[in-house]
């Protein structure tokens, strides 16, 4: 049984169809990879899947239950975390503590549990910095723990952000271009913790790339979008041989 | 028919003020808490140069709006410039103080102090018979200069490039500042403008209301208005400023005593529920 | 800069981090308590004022700082408490009692508030909320049967067990109430709620996609905020002795602002360090008065001249407030001599909008 199906999914706004009967399918355990060029709609679906958006018709469900309707803050208690492609961390915030708001699904005391503090809240403080710690090993991100993620590189930044939607133990990871703005070391980099993540932790990848090197590396299937529809979906050979997409997105040889 | 008329006319002055809002909100995202104070000023410089140095009605006018003009660029250069892109909260008290500053030096220069002061103007008391109501020629005057700056206004952004820039700063600032646009004059333009506009509001409000320091609190209303209407929207401004103004006329006329101050208000929360970013505004959504 | 080898994840989470906080916090706790047997009545009844401001300043910090949203018609709450505080003691209501029914009460209004609220941004909050405040002004101006309308309301005065609770009493009944208070809010600050809630100012967006319930935090802050503010004003109120509705305009809310943010906006105790400013500001220009010309002197516009200029001169010199102020100041005290100038450089902020016409 698939993870994540999408099933149909439209969305449009206004007289723009961003995206466009758009159907596939990820397996437990997979990297899965969305390519296509600028305005194909595949940060639309991420949104679609985050519930930012809402499509105007189809459905999504993520190991049979479907999604579609759920409130979007919701769908980190279901098992999806996600991270965007122009970064949304929280630039006054320590790199710690962008890490432990990644852990708000697993909250269980109440307001007025909180304000009293008791042995329990405190409990369960230690046990998420327990659980944070973990993935700062994973990541190396030791040095910064404490420093304000505002004063960051982007490279760094873009770690933090991964290190996030991974503290939220998802079962379904949207990574929304890893790899952009990275040199080709932190590019590898990811690639590595990409493939780390799909081995140690057993959690399945949905991701947009435009580095094909790196779309090579780690993908298990693609999926080419353009203009909001599939164009086709296979193995990394069979998408980047398939001539339509040569034609819309790799480049003809001249 | 005079109910609707006045309406309109009130409403015609805070959509003036409430244009001069959605000028600057537009070109810096700020909202200019001391627009009702900046239209004070005006009505004072054309009180202090008609009444008391006797000057002609049409060039103290001219002069009363040229500088505040200038007070209006002067803030903009002075203030407002080092707390660009600043969070909301700073703008906001920034503003707000020169309210404050504005009315407390008002009250301090001699001529102005605390009193009452009455602004002559050529169409005083003036009466015309219209669709069978009496009507006065102060509320006509002011519709009429509203519509025709309004329409001056139109033209301008769409077509001068200072209009254009204008737009383009309100934007994106590093990028219009990459393509060559001054961004620091054209914001303090925006002011000028701003405060021009406030100056007519001020004037024409002036045979109403008087002339005096706390006049500005129109400018609170005014806020309001804009919201109404849609912050990014001009002709929104002055559509939310007749509405509000209608509002408060027909509140006034038809509600118990009592419900006619809160009348405005409440109706700026009912917008504000329906339609969040006002009747005629762009959506605002952020892109992710 | 303090650099703090931390041993354990307990040292994180505690209140009081390092043992030099726990000396001086636990310095200024006992100069408070001694402020009444050391210092003249005159003093006495300023300093409750600081702390009644203080404890309003705290929940506004915690809805504006903290949560981000900007709220221009908080002396709405503040009025809400102190109505409430004076019309349940005149019907006999003993005085704790009344003092957390005022601030439930305020906490109400704070729901009422927030939850419209929710689907406004920046901006539309902060005029929504004015309007807001302005409709509570009025409201209370015309509800003649239970505020007296414009002809004000007068407050009973306190009594405990029979002891009237005014001058020194008071003064400690008001300590320990900002003291409770500043624990309430420090804890709710530790905990993933506090997390959340700064998560909001931050990015909305991925606070949500992380399972951060927007609606529902979003509200909380403004109810624990509405109730802070209820209970500055009830016991406002019994400093006053008599209420009437212009005494809770905008002109509060103003003041109410500028306190924060001349404090600091972002932290706690910026909300006590402006409450001392506002509080202080004007008895100094009363005392500076007498050594200026006449013609300044005389002038009633001196007051809010000196107050918008105060604002100018900390919003565009030092937006960080004074906390932020004795921050940079101790720093540089603990690096010195090698503190670097870029320390304290401030970044510079570009327009972009994210209206979409």
């Amino acid at each position: 049984m698939s993870l994540l199906r999408a099933e149909h999914l439209t969305v449009q706004f206004g007289g723009l169809v961003a995206v466009k009967d758009v159907s596939f399918s990820v397996e437990p355990g997979q990297i899965f990879c969305i390519i296509g060029p600028n305005g194909a709609g595949k940060t639309t679906l991420f949104n679609l899947f985050s519930r930012i958006y809402a499509p105007s018709a189809g459905r999504m469900l993520l190991d049979g239950v479907d999604f579609t309707t759920l409130p979007p803050h919701r769908i980190a208690q279901l098992g999806i975390a996600r991270t965007f492609q122009n970064l949304e961390l929280f630039d006054h915030a320590t790199v710690l503590e962008n890490l432990l708001v990644g852990r708000h699904r697993f909250r269980r005391h109440g307001f007025l549990d909180e304000i009293w503090f008791d042995q329990a809240v405190w409990q369960a403080e230690l046990e998420s910095r327990q659980a944070v710690e973990n993935i700062i090993d994973f990541l190396d991100l030791h040095r910064f723990r404490d420093t304000r993620v505002g004063a960051l590189p982007y490279g760094v930044r873009k770690v933090i952000e991964l290190g996030r939607a991974l503290c939220s133990q998802p079962r379904l990871l949207l990574l929304d271009e890893p790899s952009s703005g990275l040199n080709a070391e932190e590019s590898e980099d990811i690639g590595y913790w990409i493939l780390d993540i799909k081995r140690h932790f057993g959690i399945t990848v949905l991701m947009i790339e435009h580095d094909m090197r790196l779309m090579g590396q780690v993908s298990d299937r693609v999926l080419a979008l353009n203009e909001g529809s599939v164009l086709t979906e296979g193995s990394v050979q069979e998408v980047q041989s398939h001539p339509q997409v040569i034609e819309a997105y790799l480049g003809v040889q001249a | 028919m005079q109910i609707v008329i006045s309406g309109l006319a009130v409403g015609c002055v805070y959509g003036l003020i409430a244009l001069g809002f959605v000028l600057i909100y537009k070109a810096t995202e700020t909202v200019n808490f001391a627009q009702g104070e900046l239209m004070m000023i005006g009505a004072y410089f054309a009180y202090t140069m008609a009444e008391l140095w006797h000057w002609p009605f049409l060039p103290s006018v001219v002069v009363a709006v040229l500088g505040t003009a200038l007070v209006g660029a002067a803030i903009e250069r002075v203030l407002l410039r080092p707390i660009e892109g600043e969070p909301t909260i700073a703008v906001i008290m920034v503003t707000l103080a020169i309210g404050m500053i504005a009315r407390g030096v008002a009250s301090a220069l001699p001529g102005w102090g605390t009193d009452t002061h009455h602004l002559h103007v050529p169409y005083q008391g003036g009466l015309v018979d219209l669709f069978q109501a009496r009507l006065s020629m102060e509320h006509i005057v002011i519709v009429c200069s509203t519509a025709g700056l309004c329409l001056a206004l139109f033209y301008f952004f769409r077509a001068a490039k200072l209009g254009l820039a204008m737009r383009a700063v309100s934007q994106n600032q590093l990028a219009a500042y990459y393509i060559g646009i001054p961004v620091s004059g054209t914001n303090a333009r925006v002011w000028a403008l701003s405060g021009g506009i406030a100056a007519v509001a001020g004037i024409l409000m002036a045979p109403i209301t008087f002339v005096h320091i706390n006049m500005g609190s129109v400018g609170v209303m005014a806020i309001p208005a804009a919201v109404i209407g849609g912050f990014g929207s001009i002709p929104g401004a002055v559509a939310g400023g007749l509405i509000l103004g209608l509002c408060e006329s027909v509140a006034g006329l038809y509600l118990p005593e009592g419900f006619k101050d809160p009348a405005p208000h409440v109706l700026v929360l009912l917008v504000l529920m329906i339609k969040p970013s006002g009747l005629f505004a762009d959506q605002v959504r952020k892109k992710v | 800069m303090h650099f703090d080898f931390k041993k354990n994840y307990r040292i994180d989470v505690r209140l009081i981090k390092r043992g030099s906080q726990a000396f001086w916090y636990g310095l200024l706790l006992l100069a408070l308590l001694l402020v009444p047997a050391v210092l003249p009545k005159y003093f006495v009844a300023q300093m409750t004022f600081i702390l009644i401001y203080s404890v309003i300043g705290t929940g506004l910090i915690v809805l504006t700082g903290v949560t981000g949203l900007v709220s221009l018609g908080h002396a709405a709450f503040v009025a809400v408490g102190a109505y409430a505080q004076a019309i349940l003691m005149a019907r006999g209501v003993p005085l704790l009692v009344s003092l957390a029914l005022s601030a439930a009460l305020a906490a109400m209004l704070g729901l009422v508030v927030g939850l419209p609220a929710l689907r406004l941004r920046g901006l539309y909050l902060a005029i929504a909320t004015l309007s807001f405040g302005f409709i509570v002004e009025i409201l209370l101006a015309h509800w003649e049967s239970m505020t007296g309308g414009n002809s004000g309301l007068s407050v009973p005065t306190p009594t405990l067990w029979d002891v009237a609770v005014t001058g020194a009493l008071f003064y400690y009944l008001c300590l320990v109430v900002l003291v409770l208070c500043l624990l309430v809010v420090l804890n709710v600050l530790r905990s993933p709620t506090g997390r959340a809630l700064r998560a909001i100012r931050d990015s909305e967006v991925s606070a949500q996609s992380m399972g951060v319930n927007l609606a529902l935090l979003k509200t909380f802050s403004f109810v624990l905020s509405a109730a802070l503010a209820g209970l500055g004003g009830a016991l406002y109120a019994h400093v006053i002795t008599y209420l009437s509705p212009e005494q809770f305009g905008l002109n509060l809310s103003i003041e109410l602002l500028m306190m924060v943010v001349i404090g600091g906006v972002v932290w706690l105790q910026g909300a006590v360090l402006g409450a001392v400013f506002v509080i202080a500001l004007p008895q100094a220009i009363a005392v500076i008065k007498d050594y200026l010309p006449a013609v300044i002197e005389q002038q009633t516009g001196l007051q809010p001249i000196v107050f918008g200029l105060v604002i100018l001169f900390f919003v565009l010199v030092e937006p960080t407030g004074l906390y932020g102020r004795w921050i940079k100041v101790r720093t540089y005290l603990e690096l010195f001599p090698l503190c670097p100038g870029s320390v304290f450089v401030r970044e510079r902020h570009f327009l972009r909008t994210e209206r979409l016409k």
